[in-house]
């Protein structure tokens, strides 16, 4: 391990924490998959030979049980406790356990998506599924946007997760909420960016504004000088930053 | 020829015989060379022998004494013109250019006969030694000791200069005389100019630079703009005849150069500026003349015609500006349009025959005239309307070519215009009431109008517009074909109805609640709607009441006259059958006509002109007891739906009996009705038995009011709701062939595109390009979200 970089030291830790292998079967398989975490375990549990414990089926669909709504195969009443039993409690993790969960509406895991995805986690009881979710809340966390494709991946789930039925756009209250959990801790003006929604806007936001959003909050956060109005922006950013640049000099 | 082999074998006995061991032969003969030089020098070469010393010299090199023979030449020479230039530099300073003059005369002479003399040593021993050939020698000795000499340089200099000076001031110098010392200046240079540069050219260019800027600072504070470049011109050319006449011609684009940085490149901008004699007063009073002049002067320096084009392009700018902007020319269309067309006039005039077509100056000149006609978004408006008085009345008597004319001078505005398609709706309006009003006075004229908008804008341009003629061409012939069937049935109509079909799409829609149509009036469209959906079926036929016409037969007191009314009017008018007296509402009611279109027409009607109805402006007094005799409009009106492939369709009139309808346009085609008068909704209406008219046939015309604030919104947006639809059909279009492309790139592509119709704003089209990412016709580049892609 003295030959690895921090950043690399702390990847391992992560495999071996999720899949209980031995440090060098660690380093093997983050070196073949190029360091990249998920796919390295993706590949470690291929290999049927590498986790002695089978998965228990049994075990998650009593776990899913457990939760589910009274009338119907989902678990969306008890969803809550479900994520308190796993030590989430805060907003932004809720959303992230149904980003792992891939599920399609806000507040809903159904059975499907229930079983297929702690099958894709691997796990199979409750205590694999907190360590899953603490090392999505240390990815999450992160500071650096620039490099932090997770996120990008969790950001641009949530606008769909926001959809209503049939719609191609999020209405802007719904986004003003989402924005609000998901880029408290990451842009520092957020606050103008919403005044200057409500004030001039007011109008349902697309999914490619929302995705574009988020490059620009990289941008943003480092300097808004350097934006670039001929860069192809939506035409909503390019207007914030007049605005911006009028009201908050 | 034959002497000299022979020559050469008597002089190689010599050589290997006595003379070699004689060791005074190069002294001896060098004085004896040296004494026939003196006398060359004295001009006084006849009775010297050329053969002996010739031979001499030869000897002399061939025995390897060369070097003494050229070292001893040199000397001589040299001694010789010392005294020359004493001489020279004591002569009187009027005959001090003569004597220089003559001593290089004479200096010449020597030295072609001494060079003739040391031939031998100029091929061999010179040749050999690299050095200068006699009489080259002789040049460089003539400049060192005489050209160069202290006692003459600056003199000459200084002769040579006030000479010079003195022509300049008027007076008559001896010019051949100083082209011969300029002349011997450059031969002193040998092979290059050298002397003549240094010595004169370059102090003559300092002198002429001094004069000049001396001279310009007079003239231009004591001169007018035209005075002042009339002179320069003056002093141009006599500077170019001295070069011709007296120095080199080298010397002249230097010259030149210097003359026009003093007089004009100095001066530009001051000229230019001038008060009451500059560019802009000379723009002002179309002084031809003069600005040909300052176009040809200042063509002559850099930037010169930049700094013109600029000022001439910035004037027109202003004064576009001020036609444009000017509240009381814009308020009547044909004035501001005839001040644009006539400023055009007057720039295409200049460009013609002051500044030669100069292609840079109508670059900036067009670029001028497009800069102000797009400050006012009602320019394309105005172009149509000064186009519709055109074709209206304003080309009456007027020959072809002459039309012809006209219509391409307006053309040429046209082409300026940005916003291709805000014309082409205006246009489509306009053409439409003409060819529904039968307003059109010449169908040529309208054709060649369309021909050249096609030519200009494309086909797709003006199919419309052709399509509306084929709609009326096609309503003629099923006009002909329905008279025949009604003949056919034995039947003959209460009313002569005629038809218009027009095709949905071809024609400015207007989706107006239609009128309620008299009984007698309905039964004729029925029959017409009948006959023509047996000829073609499936299609749908809408009447388009606000768009006929119509001529009612009624009875006045006086005598009964033919009213010429819209189809509105009619039907306003035949409600007085029935009954006197109706309240506003109640006409609105009876005939279920727009409210605003009520009132224009109600307005009409009660113009003092021709005061078909009256009103009594209050309810509350009811005097008139009614015993009027109640006129009797029989009504042989003409509303005419029209319609085709789908839908649209509108009435109008072009009635048989034209005879007096000449006399009728001129009694009432100025119908613009008095302001302040606009009808009140508590009106009550009554049918004016005091009526009056000279003629039988009165024509009341609609009230043509521009357009209403909310019109004009209108057509506005649909404009633009047409270019959203354009932009997003250009960006498919692109993407479809390009599959990727950069965001800037598509958007000047589609710029590009689009521009022959109108220039679309940029952050439109991005806003179209996002709209079409959110319907997925279109989605970012993953790698880079200013590259698109098209999705099939």
């Amino acid at each position: 391990m003295n030959r690895l970089s921090s950043d690399q030291k702390i990847k391992c830790s992560e495999f071996m924490s999720i899949t209980q292998a031995t440090e060098a079967k660690a380093i093997q398989y983050l070196k073949d998959a190029s360091w990249r975490t998920e796919a390295a375990v993706d590949n470690y549990y291929s290999n049927p030979s590498n986790y002695a414990n089978k998965f228990d089926k049994k075990a998650v669909e009593a776990l899913f049980n457990k939760y589910k709504d009274s009338g119907e195969e989902q678990i969306s009443e008890k969803l809550p406790e479900f994520v308190k039993e796993i030590n989430v409690n805060d907003e932004l993790m809720e959303l992230a356990v149904l980003w792992k969960f891939k599920t399609k509406q806000m507040g809903v895991i159904t059975k499907n998506e229930f079983m297929e995805s702690m099958e894709r986690l691997r796990c199979d009881n409750v205590s694999s599924l907190e360590k899953q979710m603490e090392s999505v809340k240390q990815q999450l966390s992160s500071k650096d946007l620039n490099n932090n494709t997770s996120f990008k991946e969790f950001y641009m789930f949530v606008f769909d997760l926001g959809k209503a039925e049939n719609q191609k756009n999020v209405s802007l209250q719904m986004c003003i909420e989402l924005w609000t959990i998901v880029l408290k801790s990451k842009f520092d003006n957020l606050q103008i960016w919403f005044d200057f929604l409500n004030k001039h806007h007011k109008l349902a936001i697309s999914k490619d504004t929302w995705n574009l959003f988020l490059d620009f909050v990289k941008i943003a956060n480092d300097s808004i000088t350097k934006y670039d109005s001929e860069g192809a922006w939506p035409v909503l950013i390019d207007e914030f930053v007049e605005y911006y640049k009028e009201n908050c000099k | 020829m034959m002497a000299k082999p022979n020559g050469k074998i008597q002089f190689k006995n010599l050589q290997s015989h006595g003379v070699l061991a004689d060791p005074d032969f190069p002294k001896r003969t060098w004085k004896l060379l040296k004494t026939a030089m003196r006398q060359i020098h004295q001009q006084n070469a006849s009775n010297l022998s050329f053969e002996e010393l010739y031979r001499n010299g030869y000897n002399m090199v061939l025995q390897k004494h060369g070097d003494l023979l050229y070292n001893n030449l040199k000397k001589m020479v040299d001694k010789h013109l010392k005294a020359v230039a004493k001489t020279v530099s004591e002569s009187i300073d009027e005959k001090f250019l003569q004597e220089l003059n003559l001593s290089w005369i004479n200096h010449k002479t020597s030295m072609l006969m001494i060079r003739d003399i040391l031939m031998y040593m100029d091929r061999n021993y010179v040749k050999q030694n690299n050095l200068s050939s006699v009489f080259d020698l002789g040049l460089y000795l003539f400049r060192d000791n005489v050209a160069h000499c202290p006692t003459i340089k600056d003199r000459l200099l200084n002769t040579l200069l006030s000479m010079v000076q003195k022509e300049r001031e008027g007076e008559v110098i001896d010019r051949i005389l100083i082209k011969n010392i300029v002349q011997m200046l450059i031969d002193l240079g040998v092979n290059s100019k050298n002397v003549y540069i240094e010595d004169f050219e370059k102090p003559l260019l300092l002198k002429t630079s001094l004069h000049y800027q001396a001279q310009s600072q007079t003239l231009i504070q004591t001169c007018s703009c035209p005075d002042y470049m009339k002179k320069v011109e003056v002093c141009l050319k006599e500077e170019l005849e001295r070069v011709s006449h007296y120095l080199d011609s080298s010397s002249e684009p230097k010259l030149k150069e210097v003359c026009e940085k003093q007089l004009i490149s100095n001066h530009m901008r001051t000229l230019i500026e001038m008060e009451n004699s500059g560019l802009i007063s000379m723009l002002k009073d179309d002084k031809i003349e003069d600005l040909k002049r300052m176009y040809n002067l200042f063509s002559r320096v850099s930037d010169g015609l930049n700094l013109m084009k600029d000022v001439i392009s910035g004037y027109v700018k202003e004064i576009g500006k001020g036609i444009v902007m000017d509240e009381e020319k814009t308020k009547e269309s044909g004035t501001y349009f005839q001040s644009l067309l006539d400023l055009k006039d007057k720039y295409d005039n200049l460009l013609q025959n002051a500044l030669y077509n100069d292609k840079q100056f109508i670059h900036s000149i067009q670029q001028a005239f497009e800069y102000f006609i797009n400050l006012n978004p009602k320019s394309p408006e105005y172009i149509s309307l000064f186009i519709d008085e055109k074709l209206k009345k304003g080309l009456k008597g007027v020959s072809e070519e002459e039309v012809d004319i006209i219509l391409d001078k307006i053309l040429m505005l046209f082409r300026l215009i940005q916003e291709k398609d805000v014309f082409e709706k205006y246009y489509k309006q306009h053409l439409a009431k003409r060819l529904l009003l039968g307003r059109s006075i010449s169908d040529d004229a309208e054709r060649n109008m369309i021909a050249k908008l096609k030519t200009e804008c494309g086909y797709q341009f003006t199919s419309k517009l052709e399509g509306m003629f084929t709609d009326m061409r096609l309503s003629q012939d099923t006009m002909s074909g329905f008279k025949t069937y009604i003949q056919n049935l034995k039947k003959t109509l209460p009313i002569d109805l005629n038809v218009h079909v027009l095709t949905t799409g071809f024609w400015p829609t207007q989706n107006t609640a239609n009128c309620n149509l008299p009984r007698e009036i309905l039964f004729c469209c029925e029959a017409f709607k009948f006959y023509y959906l047996s000829n073609h079926n499936g299609r749908l036929l809408l009447w388009q009441t606000n768009m006929g016409t119509a001529e009612i037969k009624a009875n006045f007191p006086s005598k009964s006259h033919e009213l010429q009314v819209s189809s509105y009017q009619m039907v306003i008018l035949l409600l007085f059958n029935d009954q006197s007296k109706l309240t506003f509402k109640e006409i609105a009611d009876q005939t279920g006509i727009p409210t605003t279109d009520l009132k224009r027409n109600l307005l009409a009607l009660t113009n003092p002109k021709n005061k078909i109805l009256d009103r009594e402006l209050s309810t509350t007094t009811t005097t008139t007891p009614t015993p009027t005799p109640i006129p009797t409009p029989a009504p042989t009106p003409t509303p005419t739906p029209s319609s085709s492939s789908s839908s649209l369709s509108s009435p109008s009139s072009p009635t048989p009996g034209s005879s007096s309808s000449s006399l009728n346009t001129s009694n009432s085609t100025t119908t613009t009705l008095t302001p302040g008068k606009s009808i009140d909704e508590s009106d009550v209406f009554v049918f004016n038995t005091k009526f009056k008219s000279k003629l039988f046939r009165v024509k009341v015309m609609a009230v043509v009011q521009k357009e209403t604030p909310v019109e004009e919104k209108e057509t506005r947006d649909k404009v633009d709701e047409d270019r959203k639809h354009q932009i997003e059909a250009s960006i498919v279009r692109i993407m479809k062939a390009r599959k990727t492309l950069e965001h800037s790139n598509l958007v000047s592509e589609v710029i590009k595109q689009l521009q022959s119709r109108f220039v679309p704003n940029p952050v439109i089209v991005k806003k179209r390009i996002e709209s079409l990412i959110e319907r997925e016709y279109l989605e970012r580049s993953k790698q880079d979200r200013k590259i698109y892609n098209y999705m099939a």
